[in-house]
C-alpha cells in the first residue's frame, strides 16, 4: 500500500465553545479553560441540565463571506461555513489557485467532503405559528401555508447547505459527499476524502463538520435516555456521570502530498488510514465489553503496519459518559497492553458538538503532532476503576519520544465507532 | 494496478408503480403513471394537492425485534426493499464467511421530522406558537416517548437496516438532496474498489409526502400544479413541464466483489463501471442552463470506467420536469455527446414513478440496470407539447426494445451535486455487445 498517494494537513479551522479559531482553542487546551456554561440562548430555568457548550458572543454577520448568505441558511450553517473560510485561508490555496493560468483543473479537482447534523427539531419551529393558527386543520393549515412561513424554509435547513455554499462561494467544483450520521459524520467525511485524495478522484479536499448539539428539543431527550450530566464533562473520571452537548464546526483542508509540494504548503501532519464501523447493535447501544471496538483499534493499526510504540498518542472520544468511557479504556487497554500509550480527550473544554466532533478533535490531534505539546485532560480528578491503566495526564505534555503515530476514537448513534490515524510530518 | 471490479447481483424496489422489482418495471412496460390525489392526509387546501404515493402499502414481512419500534413508513419502504435485494442476490450479511466484509450505504431522507410528532410538541410547548422550554418540563412525562427521538435522529433509517440485517462492517449515510442515492451507490462501489468491502448493501429511501415535506416544496413553487390531471403532471422534457412530482419509496442494489460473484455463480445483472461525482457551484436550486457541473459529472463516469461516449447506449436522465433541470440537463448531453446525442435514448422514468428525492438515484440505478436486463429502454410518458430546446431523443412512443451494453444514470440535487453512473452490460467489452 506504500505506493498509494499521501495525504497532508495543510490547512485548518473551527469555531466552538472554547474559542472561535483553533489557535484559540489550542491555547485554552493548554491553559485547562473549559467554554462549557450554562445555556444562554434560551430560558431554560427549571430545566435540572443547563449546561451546555455554545458559542460565545455569536456573531454570524462576521463569520459569513456576505452578509445576505444570513437570511438563506441555519445557524448550523454558520458556523460550518464559517470553519471552512478559516481552514481554506489558512491554506493559503486560494492565492495559488489565483496564480494559475487556467484555474479549470485546479476546481475540478478540488471537493468538498461535510459531516452533517441532517435536520435539527428547531428548523421545523417555523410552522408553529401556522400550526397555532389552524389547530390542527389540515385544510386551513393547507390554506394558510403560503401566508405564514417564509418562501425559501427548505432551502434555509437543506442538510447540505455548507456543501453547496463552500463551492459555491470558492467555485471549487470536484468530488463531494454529504454524510449524516450522528456523531460520527465528520470523522466519516474525513475518511472519505483521504480516499478520494487517495484514488485521484481529488488532488485536495475541504473537509468540514458542524453541528448545534445545544438543539433543546434534541436535549431534552438525550437527558430522558440519560445521556447528559447537570454538572460537569469528566472524561474518565470516577465521577463521569454523562456528556455534555455543544455547537461548533471544525474543517481541514486535505491535499495530496504532490499538490502540497508543489505549492510548498505548510504541513500539519499526515492523514494515514482508519476505518468506520458500526457494532451491529442498537440505534443508542454500546457495546459494554468494547469488543468491537478493540477490534477496530487492531484492524486500524495492523493496516498501517504499526504497533502501539509507534502511536505519540490516543485521542480517545471521551464523551464522559460511563458506559462509553469505560468500554473505550477497556478496548485501549486490550489493544496497548503494556505500551501505556498517553492518552486525551478535548470534549471536556468545549462540550460534545457531536457531528463535529471527530474532526475537531484531528485538527487538534494535528496540531499536537506540529506543536509537540499533547494537551491533557484539566478536570480529570481520579481515574474510574476501569480507567485507571489508562495513561492520563491532567497538564500537557511535551512529545518527546520516537513514536510518531497518533490514533483518534469517535464513536457516535448507529452503534458506530470511527478510527483515524495520523503521522508527524519529517520537517515538524 | 487492476482495479476490483463490482458487480451487482441483486435488485429491491418499493416504488409508486409497485411494491418490488417486478411490479415497478412491469409498471414502467405497462405505462403506468404512479401519481394520484394524495392520500395520505388531507391536502385539499394545499396549492399541489396530488403526488406518486406508494400504494395499498402492508409491509413485506412481520419483523421481530425491539429495534422496529423505531421504524417509519418510508424507513419500513427500505427494509423490504433491502430484503428483496439480498433475497435476490442469495446471499446475507449474516451468512457471508467474513460478516465484516459485508457494508452498508444508505442515501437517506432530510424530512426525518414526523408531523404528528411536531404536532404534539406545538400542543405541550408551543400553545400560542412561540416555544416555553419551560412548559415543556413541566409537561416531560406526557410528552416524552423514546420511540420519537428514534425515529427522528439522523441515522434512524441506517440503524434499523445495520440491526435488521446483522451489518459489522463499513456503514455510512449520505444526503446530498436529490442526488443521495446515486451517491450513496457510488460511495459504495469505492469501498469495494479500495478493498474494505467484498459484498455492499447500497440504496436510498426516502418520503416527503407529509405535511412538512409537501408545504416546503410548494412555498419554493417547485412542484408541478396539474392538480386536475395528476397522472399527466410529471411531463420531463415536454414544452407544458411546469414542476415535479413529489414521490416516495426506496431501492437498493446488492454490489459484490465481481470474482466472488463469479465464484459463488451469481446471476449478475450488471457491472457498476464508473461514477462521476461533481459540484456544479453554481446556485442552490437552479442548475447551470447550460449543463456545467452535470457534464462533467456525466464525462467522469465515463473516464472512470474506461468507455467512449460512442459506447453509450441509453441515459436514464435525472429529468425533474421543471423548466430548468430538463434545459440543463439537455445541454449537458449535447456538451458531451456532441452529434451523437441525437441519436441516444434519453428517458425520465420520473414521468411514471414521480421523483424520489434522496431515493431517486436508488431506484433509477435499479431501473437502469433491469433496462440492460430485459434490453428495453423505458419511455419518458406525457410528451405533447415540443419544446425546441429539448430536442432529443426522448423515448416519448413508449418503451423500446434495445441492446444495451453502457447506460448512464444521472441525478443532480439541490446544492449543486451531480452523480452519473454508469453500468455495463456484464459481457460488455469494447465495440460489441
Amino acid at each position: 500500500m506504500s505506493d498509494l498517494t499521501r495525504v497532508m494537513i495543510t490547512g485548518m479551522g473551527a469555531v466552538s465553545a472554547s474559542g472561535m479559531n483553533i489557535e484559540a482553542m489550542w491555547d485554552a487546551l493548554l491553559l485547562g479553560n473549559t467554554g462549557i456554561d450554562e445555556i444562554k440562548t434560551a430560558d431554560i430555568s427549571t430545566w435540572s441540565h443547563r449546561l451546555g457548550g455554545e458559542i460565545k458572543d455569536y456573531q454570524p454577520a462576521k463569520m459569513l463571506p456576505e452578509r445576505k448568505l444570513l437570511k438563506a441558511i441555519s445557524r448550523q450553517d454558520v458556523l460550518g461555513i464559517s470553519a471552512a473560510m478559516q481552514a481554506i485561508e489558512d491554506s493559503q490555496i486560494l492565492p495559488y489557485r489565483d496564480g494559475l493560468a487556467d484555474r479549470t483543473v485546479f476546481n475540478e479537482k478540488t471537493g468538498v467532503f461535510v459531516g452533517s447534523p441532517g435536520n435539527k427539531y428547531d428548523q421545523q419551529y417555523d410552522f408553529l405559528p401556522l400550526m397555532a393558527k389552524t389547530q390542527n386543520h389540515m385544510q386551513a393549515f393547507g390554506a394558510e401555508l403560503m401566508n405564514e412561513v417564509h418562501p425559501m424554509w427548505l432551502l434555509r435547513i437543506l442538510p447540505n447547505n455548507v456543501l453547496a455554499y463552500t463551492g459555491i462561494t470558492y467555485g471549487f467544483k470536484g468530488a463531494n459527499h454529504n454524510v449524516v450520521n450522528h456523531a460520527t459524520g465528520g470523522m466519516q467525511a474525513l475518511l472519505e476524502a483521504y480516499h478520494a485524495i487517495q484514488s485521484g478522484q481529488a488532488d485536495r479536499v475541504v473537509v468540514v463538520a458542524y453541528d448545534v448539539g445545544t438543539d433543546l428539543q434534541a436535549s431534552f431527550y438525550y437527558e430522558r435516555l440519560g445521556l447528559l450530566s447537570a454538572q460537569h464533562l469528566k472524561p474518565f473520571d470516577m465521577t463521569h456521570d454523562g456528556t455534555i452537548l455543544a455547537e461548533g464546526a471544525a474543517a481541514l483542508v486535505l491535499e495530496s502530498e504532490a499538490s502540497a509540494k508543489t505549492r510548498g504548503a505548510t504541513t500539519y501532519a499526515e492523514i494515514t488510514g482508519g476505518f468506520a464501523r458500526t457494532e451491529g447493535s442498537g440505534l443508542f447501544s454500546i457495546e459494554a465489553s468494547g469488543d468491537a471496538l478493540t477490534e477496530l483499534l487492531r484492524q486500524t493499526l495492523d493496516a498501517q503496519k504499526i504497533t502501539p510504540d509507534d502511536l505519540a498518542f490516543i485521542v480517545a472520544h471521551g464523551n464522559g459518559n460511563p458506559k462509553s468511557d469505560i468500554s473505550e479504556a477497556h478496548a485501549i487497554n486490550r489493544v496497548q497492553a503494556d505500551v501505556r500509550v498517553p492518552v486525551t480527550g478535548f470534549k471536556w473544554a468545549m462540550g460534545h458538538t457531536l457531528c463535529a466532533s471527530g474532526l475537531m478533535d484531528a485538527a487538534l490531534a494535528a496540531k499536537a503532532l506540529k506543536t509537540r505539546v499533547l494537551p491533557g485532560i484539566e478536570n480529570l480528578d481520579a481515574p474510574a476503576k476501569a480507567c485507571e491503566h489508562l495513561n492520563l495526564q491532567t497538564k500537557p505534555q511535551a512529545l518527546d519520544g520516537d513514536a510518531k503515530h497518533a490514533l483518534l476514537i469517535n464513536r457516535g448513534f448507529g452503534s458506530m465507532n470511527v478510527t483515524v490515524t495520523m503521522k508527524a510530518c519529517d520537517h515538524a | 494496478m487492476k482495479q476490483r471490479r463490482v458487480a451487482i447481483t441483486g435488485i429491491g424496489v418499493v416504488s409508486p408503480l409497485g411494491h418490488d422489482a417486478r411490479s415497478t418495471w412491469q409498471g414502467l412496460m405497462a405505462r403506468k403513471s404512479g401519481m394520484q390525489k394524495i392520500q395520505q392526509f388531507d391536502a385539499s387546501g394545499f396549492p399541489v394537492r396530488f403526488a406518486a404515493e406508494v400504494k395499498n402499502y402492508t409491509p413485506r414481512a412481520v419483523r421481530s425485534g425491539k429495534h422496529h419500534r423505531f421504524t417509519m413508513p418510508f424507513t419500513q419502504f427500505a427494509l423490504d426493499a433491502a430484503t428483496e435485494a439480498l433475497h435476490d442476490a442469495g446471499i446475507h450479511p449474516k451468512t457471508v464467511a467474513d460478516n465484516a466484509r459485508f457494508g452498508l450505504v444508505a442515501g437517506s431522507g432530510m424530512m426525518t421530522g414526523d408531523f404528528d410528532h411536531l404536532t404534539r410538541f406545538q400542543q405541550a410547548a408551543a400553545f400560542e406558537g412561540a416555544v416555553d422550554w419551560n412548559i415543556l418540563q413541566q409537561q416531560g412525562d406526557a410528552f416524552y416517548r423514546l420511540n420519537d427521538f428514534g425515529r427522528t435522529a439522523s441515522n434512524s433509517g441506517l440503524s434499523l437496516l445495520i440491526q435488521e440485517f446483522g451489518i459489522t462492517g463499513y456503514a455510512n449515510s449520505v444526503h446530498t438532496a436529490c442526488a443521495s442515492g446515486g451517491q450513496a451507490l457510488g460511495l459504495a462501489m469505492h469501498v469495494i474498489r479500495r478493498g474494505e468491502a467484498d459484498y455492499m448493501l447500497a440504496g436510498g429511501f426516502d418520503s416527503m409526502i407529509n405535511p412538512l415535506g409537501v408545504s416546503s416544496f410548494c412555498l419554493l413553487g417547485a412542484l408541478s400544479s396539474y392538480n386536475e390531471t395528476p397522472e399527466t403532471a410529471s411531463r420531463p422534457f415536454d414544452g407544458s413541464r411546469n414542476g415535479f412530482v413529489l414521490g416516495e419509496g426506496s431501492a437498493f442494489l446488492v454490489l459484490e466483489l465481481w470474482e466472488k460473484a463469479k465464484a459463488r455463480g451469481a446471476k449478475i445483472y450488471a457491472e457498476l463501471a464508473g461514477e462521476g461525482n461533481t459540484l456544479s457551484s453554481y446556485r442552490i436550486t437552479d442548475s447551470h442552463p447550460g449543463g456545467d457541473g452535470a457534464n462533467q459529472a456525466i464525462q467522469g463516469a465515463l473516464a472512470d470506467a474506461g468507455v467512449q461516449p460512442s459506447d453509450v447506449d441509453y441515459i436514464n436522465a435525472h429529468g425533474t420536469s421543471t423548466k430548468m433541470n430538463d434545459l440543463s440537463e439537455t445541454n449537458a448531453i449535447k456538451a458531451v455527446f456532441g452529434e451523437r446525442a441525437y441519436k441516444l435514448p434519453v428517458s425520465s422514468t420520473k414521468s411514471q414513478t414521480g421523483h424520489l428525492i434522496a431515493a431517486a438515484g436508488a431506484i433509477e440505478a435499479a431501473i437502469s440496470v433491469l433496462a440492460i436486463q430485459h434490453a428495453t429502454v423505458p419511455m419518458t410518458k406525457n410528451q405533447t407539447t415540443p419544446d425546441p430546446a429539448c430536442d432529443l431523443d426522448y423515448v416519448a412512443e413508449g418503451p423500446r426494445e434495445k441492446s444495451l451494453g453502457v447506460v448512464l444514470s444521472n441525478s443532480f440535487g439541490f446544492g449543486g451535486t451531480n452523480s452519473c453512473l454508469l453500468f455495463k452490460h456484464p459481457e460488455f467489452e469494447r465495440g460489441r455487445v
